[in-house]
């Protein structure tokens, strides 16, 4: 836990000392909900079907969509650029000399991103739901917060991966970004999957994701149908089985930079 | 004897370097030793200085016992413990001054960087805060330790290194070229302060240095890196009373005639005169005397009156020519004596 909150302690200082980017990040976050807002006007009264099942009401249904995948990015992302900002600024043969495991160097190298994610996501809601009014219930707060650990976690086993690739490459891979490209397009971040060609929705229930997004609508949306929440725990729960692939690779990665030589590199 | 607390065995290391030459879509892959067998021990209470010329290996000894590099065959033990297989042990009891000054974080303060490595060791707050205190006050860095690191001389920089390795007091503490940038009088100051901490821990110093006195005023024996191997280890007093006498000068001549580099040759005080290269009727010439009142005047002159012109004059005090000459081989023996 030290370790994990040095890295916070260290990230938010560095965020900090960067004040107007980190001001700008939150304001155009708050902005991008008033257009979300206008957006879902347009939409009122338009009584979709397949915006049936999660109430009906498209603001809210976005700002959920977007309140998570704000969480997706870092989570696939966050550990890869930790290494590679730590292979830039020369630090990271200083951390690897300490007695925090190089595990958990990655793991926390990323957490800040997480967490500051995870600040937007319910910053996004809080405001939607006091501002603008979004129909979102606080019923099962709880079990939300269960699902967007999963998400995370179905997440994180991709998100080692990519920063074995930039231990042992020296350069981030271009996969994980192709993924999350597809994934915000096919797992329904602004619109249901439900609207997708047929053939498209059986990728769209491969990912992550989709899942994850399904289960938060019918959790957190005021009169969304809840059906089918075990398949898509089950769902989350198997993704997260990455995560030892992941650190296998990212050991894998590590005695290989060790080996050639090439921790210091970039 | 007490038992080692560094022990390097037989260790080998080749890096592969690609060539720029591409045949067919595959780079030429070239295997380059550079450490061949190196086999030493420090003791606690130890201080061995390597010295090597540039490229002789002494980093990748550094890196290999802190668990940074894997060498290819040969062990490596801290306190007992096997690098390779107990990596976060030896991680534990040793700490790397790296000569790299890009370690830190830039955007946070000398003392912010300390807080987050003291963090890393698992130091508690109230440890990491007496410790962190203590280090700065004695590196002349308390002043400046709300600075922003970015704003750090590069001193500054390498007396924030040294501090860091110190936070946790370390049984085994590696340090290459610590105090590269530092002025004389901060670094009597750090090494008096490595001194005490390496006494309280009752561990070891493995330095890798250019400075011949440094290693002299701080290291009880030195170890000599050429061709992958430990080509002399031996006390410092030992290697000290061999180079004590010799007195090394670069010439940069032009006009310099066989026989006026023969006269030179027998001048008396003479202990080397050899010519390095020549180009068109400009010659590169070494000269060691082999005492410290030797009539370099006279010498001079000698060699101007014999039509030489000399152009330039420069003290041998690079690290590379005193090694050249520690490294023939009648010195060798000269010292294993």
């Amino acid at each position: 836990m030290k370790t994990f909150r040095a890295f916070l302690v260290r990230d938010f200082r560095v965020a900090w000392s960067y004040r107007m980017s980190f001001l700008t990040q939150n304001v155009g976050l708050l902005l991008s909900l008033v257009s979300l807002k206008f957006v879902g006007r347009l939409m009122d009264g338009s009584a979709s079907p397949d915006l049936a099942p999660y109430g009906g009401d498209y603001f809210a249904f976005a700002l959920v969509g977007m309140a998570v995948s704000f969480l997706s990015y870092p989570a696939v992302k966050s550990f890869a650029s930790a290494v590679r900002a730590a292979q830039v600024t020369g630090t990271f043969e200083a951390m690897l000399t300490t007695r925090a495991s190089a595990g958990t160097i990655v793991f926390s190298g990323g957490a800040y991103e997480i967490v500051q994610a995870a600040v937007q996501l319910v910053l996004a809601i809080v405001f939607g739901l006091v501002v603008f009014g979004a129909g979102v219930s606080a019923d099962h707060l709880a079990m939300v917060a269960v699902v967007l650990v999963l998400t995370l976690a179905s997440l994180a086993g991709l998100g080692l991966l990519a920063a074995a690739f930039v231990v042992a490459f020296k350069q981030p891979e271009p996969f994980s970004g192709a993924l999350l490209a597809v994934s915000l397009m096919l797992s329904g971040g602004l619109y249901p999957p439900s609207v997708l060609p047929d053939w498209i929705r059986v990728f769209s229930d491969l990912l992550p994701l989709t899942h994850s997004l399904e289960l938060t609508r019918q959790l957190l949306l005021e009169d969304a149908a809840r059906t089918s929440l075990g398949v898509h725990f089950l769902a989350l729960a198997l993704f997260s089985l990455t995560i030892p692939a992941g650190l296998a690779a990212l050991r894998l990665a590590l005695a290989h930079a060790r080996r050639t030589g090439s921790l210091a590199q970039y | 004897m007490s038992a080692p607390l560094v022990r390097l065995e037989d260790v080998r290391k080749a890096f592969v370097r690609t060539s720029g030459r591409a045949r067919w879509l595959r780079r030429e892959r070239l295997r380059v030793p550079i450490l061949s067998g190196v086999t030493f021990e420090v003791e606690a209470g130890g201080r061995l200085a390597l010295l090597g010329a540039n490229g002789a290996g002494k980093t990748t000894v550094l890196k290999t016992i802190a668990t940074l590099l894997t060498p290819d065959s040969g062990r490596v033990e801290v306190c007992g413990s096997d690098a390779l297989k107990h990596g976060r042990q030896v991680r534990e009891l040793a700490s790397y001054v790296l000569a790299d000054e890009r370690s830190f974080h830039w955007r946070l303060t000398g003392r912010q960087n300390l807080e987050f490595f003291a963090a890393l060791n698992g130091l508690s707050p109230t440890v990491t805060r007496q410790r962190i205190r203590r280090l700065l006050d004695r590196l002349d860095l308390s002043a400046a330790a709300d600075l922003g690191f970015w704003q750090y001389s590069t001193g500054m920089k390498q007396r924030l290194a040294i501090a860091r390795a110190l936070l946790v007091r370390p049984r085994v503490l590696l340090m290459d070229e610590p105090t590269r940038s530092i002025d004389a009088s901060h670094a009597a100051e750090a090494w008096q302060l490595v001194r005490e901490e390496i006494d309280a821990a009752e561990g070891c110093l493995v330095l890798v240095t250019h400075q011949l006195q440094e290693a002299f005023s701080l290291c009880g024996r030195v170890a000599i890196l050429a061709d992958g191997k430990v080509a002399l280890e031996t006390a410092t007093d030992a290697l000290h009373a061999v180079t004590a006498d010799l007195d090394g000068f670069t010439l940069t001549l032009r006009s310099l005639s066989p026989a006026a580099l023969a006269a030179g040759q027998a001048f008396p005080g003479v202990r080397e005169l050899r010519l390095c290269s020549q180009m068109g009727d400009e010659q590169v010439v070494e000269l060691w005397a082999a005492d410290p009142a030797f009539a370099l005047g006279d010498f001079l002159g000698q060699l101007t009156a014999s039509g030489a012109t000399v152009c330039a004059l420069q003290r041998t005090t690079p690290i590379q020519g005193v090694l050249q000459r520690l490294l023939s081989a009648p010195l060798v023996r000269e010292v294993a004596r």
